[in-house]
């Protein structure tokens, strides 16, 4: 019988671990903040699915959405809170540990 | 250490998005072909009245011809300062130019220094090397290596101009800024072309 050592639960952050908002986070985590277009030319989402997961990532207070004018147009540029930030830190850590862990 | 490099390779590659469009390319370029043109045409006002077309022009190109397609992005500070440092280098550069002309024309005599008689006579080979390498530092600092070329074509057409003494000044700086001018109309033409523009925000509400 192996030991009697009960497997660690980890809590992934199911918020960040969506693929598409995965993707999102990982693009706002290297900059300092990034309008809509970039976003949508560096992962491909439509406006309306990068709108969805925005606002799912706004609701989890991960991100900051500001909505500025450029002359007449609407301009929105969006970044990574802290609380964002530390939350892919340890989403990262998690993973880290979870793959590290696999037997080869 | 992969999901870092992976990280890392993001960011870089957002950077590198900022160079693709040429546009700083032809900027440069032609203002020192211009520049050329100035010394080689003897009319002092063309430098600066291309210095006056060609930078607002050429942010009019980032406003309405990349911004739409690769959207804006502020980067994290290490790369702020790596543009400010080139900045600051460019500004030094301006100064020290500016210094040289002023003292390398001054009349030569008997007090004038080895140096200063040097400079004079091998003005555009020193040029080239300030230049050229200036253009190189700040490709190294930016992480654009075409820059780094673009400063050895320009060091190259004006140390050439000065040991051989087939061309002018003028003409070394028409014969370096060509290239870069070409190969940013060329990457423009590219960047255009793989580069859709990307629904507006106007766009965006205005189908909903």
């Amino acid at each position: 019988m192996q030991g009697n050592r009960e497997p660690q639960r980890v809590e992934i952050d199911r918020v960040i671990h969506e693929p598409a908002r995965l993707l999102l986070v990982a693009h706002l985590y290297v900059v300092e903040s990034a309008d809509y277009v970039f976003l949508m030319q560096n992962t491909d989402f439509t406006w309306g699915n990068l709108s969805s997961h925005l606002s799912k990532l706004e609701e989890a207070g991960y991100v900051e959405i500001v909505k500025d004018f450029v002359g007449r147009k609407p301009h929105t540029m969006v970044k990574l809170t802290p609380a964002g930030r530390q939350a892919f830190d340890t989403y990262r850590r998690q993973m880290k540990g979870l793959l590290a862990d696999l037997p080869e | 250490m992969s999901n870092e490099l992976f990280l890392a390779g993001l960011e870089k590659r957002a950077w590198l998005r900022v160079f693709e469009d040429g546009v700083w390319d032809i900027e440069i370029g032609l203002l020192f072909v211009s520049l050329g043109a100035t010394i080689a045409t003897d009319w002092g006002a063309l430098a600066p009245i291309a210095a006056a077309v060609l930078t607002p022009a050429c942010l009019g190109l980032k406003l309405w011809i990349t911004a739409p397609r690769i959207g804006h992005v502020r980067f994290a500070k290490r790369r702020v300062r790596r543009v400010e440092g080139v900045t600051w280098l460019l500004a030094g550069l301006a100064l020290l130019t500016s210094v040289l002309v002023v003292v390398a024309g001054r009349a030569a005599g008997s007090a004038t220094p080895f140096w200063l008689d040097w400079v004079r006579h091998h003005f555009a080979a020193v040029l080239g090397a300030m230049w050229g390498g200036t253009l190189a530092l700040a490709g190294g600092i930016l992480r654009v290596p075409r820059f780094c070329a673009y400063g050895l074509a320009l060091l190259v057409a004006l140390v050439v101009s000065d040991l051989t003494g087939t061309y002018s000044i003028g003409s070394a700086l028409m014969i370096g800024g060509s290239p870069m001018a070409l190969v940013g109309a060329v990457l423009l033409v590219l960047f255009v072309r793989r580069h859709p523009r990307r629904p507006s925000e106007e766009d965006a509400d205005a189908g909903q």
